[in-house]
């Protein structure tokens, strides 16, 4: 979310990204660590989820209070709410379904981009963001973070693509494309925090 | 040939001060965001023209009595 918030702002802005951080550690770790059944595991992790609910809400206070909250921006916080929730929900089901029924064939193939739907979600909610934003400058902003991440990711996928092949680095999987470009988007809007 | 990345200076800070307005009061009345506002009055940003436009009808100036070229208007 592209937004200067105030000093206090920022600061319940911070609070609640240190919550979500640590619910999302807590959970994982309270996941791994012991048998919830599928219920109790789909409450803990839709719970620390949940988090960015009210980390969105400080951020749009903290943007309302400074006039920099735009309708379109306010659509993409909650876009990107739901599509984190349909992220968490379809990851859920896929690695359930997967270790308690071994499907095969096109189930599996459709088991298996079921977590994708949630993450696509959210890149279409970014793109509409760039589309919906009728603040000229926030777009150029917008614009110049997203470049920003694309190009932090081609670095990095190139460079460790090169090290994965001689077997200097560990696998990573593909899909960790899309939390390496959301980390490097928001590397850049915390910079232009900074300038601003 | 002129210069394409010429800079381009504006009197919005000052014309904003004798309307003893707010940055955030402004942007509300353009309709856009205080961010830009202040990024186009401390010079990070030049405007697109509708917006140049919009600006200049809100003061009832003419676009060039807000916004003038740092070489003070000589061609390059």
């Amino acid at each position: 979310m592209l937004t200067i918030p105030s000093l206090g702002g920022r600061r319940s802005i911070l609070v609640w990204a240190m919550a979500f951080c640590g619910a999302m550690i807590v959970a994982g770790l309270v996941v791994r660590r012991f048998d919830l059944g599928w219920a109790g595991t789909l409450a803990v992790m839709l719970f620390a989820t949940g988090m960015t609910v009210p980390l969105v809400l400080a951020i749009e206070r903290s943007a309302r209070a400074d006039a920099s909250l735009t309708p379109a921006m306010r659509r993409y916080n909650r876009r990107m709410i739901a599509g984190s929730l349909l992220y968490t929900l379809g990851l859920f089901v896929a690695v359930y379904a997967y270790r308690n029924w071994h499907p095969s064939g096109a189930l599996l193939w459709g088991l298996a981009l079921l977590p994708a739907v949630g993450a696509l979600s959210m890149v279409a909610a970014m793109a509409r963001l760039l589309v919906e934003e009728q603040d000229e400058y926030l777009r150029l902003k917008l614009a110049q973070s997203a470049l920003f991440g694309t190009g932090v990711l081609l670095v990095l996928a190139t460079v460790w693509g090169f090290l994965e092949q001689f077997r200097v680095v560990p696998h990573v999987p593909a899909w960790a494309a899309i939390p390496v470009f959301a980390i490097a988007v928001g590397l850049s809007r915390c910079l232009n925090w900074t300038r601003a | 040939m002129p210069e394409l990345d010429a800079r381009v200076k504006n009197r919005l800070r000052l014309l904003r001060a004798e309307r003893d307005w707010s940055q955030g009061e402004l942007a509300v009345q353009l309709g856009i965001s205080r961010q830009s506002v202040n990024a186009i009055e401390t010079g990070k940003y030049d405007p697109s023209l509708p917006l140049a436009f919009r600006i200049a009808d809100l003061f009832e100036l003419a676009i060039e009595d807000i916004f003038l070229r740092e070489d003070g208007g000589q061609d390059a």
